[in-house]
């Protein structure tokens, strides 16, 4: 079961609401996980592309 | 009348600040009941501001440029001793506002009128402004379609003309969408140009505001009100360089909405193509930051009180409170990659030229449509245009495109940061020839 990856979004979902005390009810998780789904996508998606160390976020300071 | 001829009457005394108001005022309380564009009219603050306007004239001083102008702003702007909503149920036990927000403050020094606040989707996070709460905002072009969101009152009120001028805020596209679907204009102003101070965020290192108009030259007077640093544009037009963006931007859209940018582009003589690379994975980054973010300012809320939240919202919200911080990360490097990447292509053309949107406004509680021959979810894609341009923080204007019998559609004029005075000045010579421009929706009232 746990290698279905709506099964693990959903685990996911579940201890990441109980460790960040958000309490969803089963079907809240489920609606969550399939809204998670989506973003778990585009994640995989701009993981994959190859980026620098030196892109950051804040930008560096050059004098 | 459009908003500059009506400051300009005023000023001159051919009509009164009152009157203009007053009129306003019924024009919104005849077609909103049909629309759902205002959630809020505010008469005795309207009428008391419009009576100072008038007898500040008559004395002989100079209100501004807009004086008398009603406007309305969208309902996450704060409003003096009015509770800030942002389309929510769940702000309602907020503190009413003790100021107003800047852009609201800004407008007003200019004469500008506050009549009211309008319609959106609920928290900013959404295309189309059906709203639990408040209801769903009909497109006056068509009531049995959506007026695209999460501007989507603004646009609606502007549009069916019961006020020149709307107050909106963008994070993925919640001004062009919807003035796109309306078929006016408005602006994204570059990240960080613009007060957003009293406007409630959204996702906040993507929000900017930005004003709605129907006419390019109103737009332009209502941007000036708002960001101190505008300059008129004073250059020429000819030598510049224009190009229609391909690629991911040519894809996936009714070839109605092709028609309008290639009209644009014509116009323009943007005979070149170029392809800003990577457009759909800063799409994808755009949505991922979006989602964080918002579900991180909405945690605490989400904790304690998660049924007064709109469905169409609150679930979305969760995810986004609970994604892993390194999606997150990874997105906003990619955004400074992306950031530098759209920098080199604006070393080789100065205006882009892309689609708004890529159909037309959608019949409501419509979830789906055929594209290209395949089924098409409308509510995540109605911003594949706009998102990817949010990420790199540039300007766009979205100009509307006269096309006879068919439903508004918008197109974006795309610029490098900082040349908001540029896209404006394209927008109103586009309009003065007759390429772009508001038209007027079907009567929205019975007057007989």
């Amino acid at each position: 079961m746990r290698d279905d990856p709506s099964d693990q979004l959903a685990a996911y979902v579940r201890a990441a609401s109980a460790l960040t005390d958000m309490p969803l009810d089963a079907d809240r998780v489920q609606a969550v996980a399939t809204a998670l789904t989506r973003v778990a996508g585009f994640a995989a998606n701009i993981e994959a592309f190859a980026l620098a160390d030196d892109v950051e976020i804040a930008g560096s300071f050059a004098p | 009348m459009t908003a500059v001829d009506l400051g300009r009457s005023v000023r001159a005394r051919t009509l009164r600040a009152r009157a203009v108001v007053e009129s306003a005022l019924a024009r919104i309380a005849g077609a909103n009941p049909r629309l759902a564009a205002f959630t809020a009219v505010f008469p005795e603050r309207a009428l008391a501001r419009a009576s100072r306007i008038d007898a500040q004239i008559a004395a002989g001083g100079d209100p501004g440029p807009l004086s008398g102008v009603p406007f309305a702003a969208k309902n996450l702007f704060d409003v003096a001793g009015i509770v800030t909503r942002a389309g929510a149920k769940v702000t309602g036990g907020h503190h009413p506002a003790a100021r107003d927000a800047d852009a609201v403050a800004a407008l007003e020094a200019q004469g500008a009128v506050l009549v009211g606040v309008t319609n959106m989707d609920e928290f900013a996070y959404g295309f189309v402004t059906e709203n639990a709460h408040d209801g769903t905002t009909r497109n006056p072009h068509d009531v049995e379609r959506i007026a695209g969101g999460s501007s989507g009152g603004s646009a609606a009120a502007v549009a069916a003309d019961l006020v020149p001028l709307a107050l909106a805020s963008d994070t993925n596209g919640s001004i062009r969408v919807p003035a796109a679907f309306c078929g006016i204009f408005g602006i994204r102003p570059t990240f960080g140009r613009v007060s957003r101070r009293g406007a409630f965020p959204f996702a906040s290192s993507l929000d900017v505001i930005g004003p709605l108009a129907r006419t390019a030259v109103d737009l332009t007077a209502a941007y000036a009100a708002l960001d101190a640093r505008f300059t008129p544009y004073t250059g020429e037009f000819a030598g510049l360089r224009f190009a229609h963006l391909g690629g991911y931007f040519d894809a996936g859209q009714t070839p109605e909405a092709r028609r309008a940018v290639k009209h644009v582009c014509a116009a323009l003589g943007a005979i070149d193509e170029v392809t800003l690379e990577e457009a759909k994975r800063a799409r994808e980054a755009a949505f991922i930051i979006t989602s964080a973010e918002s579900g991180e300012l909405h945690a605490a809320r989400l904790r304690a009180n998660a049924d007064d939240f709109d469905p169409a919202t609150r679930d979305r919200l969760a995810a986004g409170a609970l994604l892993p911080a390194a999606w997150y990360i990874r997105a906003q490097r990619f955004r400074s990659w992306f950031h530098e990447h759209i920098e080199e292509l604006f070393a080789r053309v100065d205006v882009l030229v892309a689609p708004a949107t890529p159909f037309p406004a959608t019949q409501i509680g419509r979830q789906t449509l055929m594209l290209d021959g395949a089924e098409f979810e409308i509510r995540p894609n109605l911003g594949v245009f706009t998102q990817p341009l949010t990420l790199a923080g540039v300007p766009v204007v979205s100009v509307p495109v006269i096309a006879p019998r068919t439903l508004p559609l918008g197109v974006q004029l795309v610029g490098r940061a900082g040349s908001e005075n540029l896209l404006l000045a394209l927008a109103v010579e586009l309009e003065r020839r007759g390429v772009v421009g508001a038209q007027t929706p079907p009567a929205l009232v019975d007057v007989g």
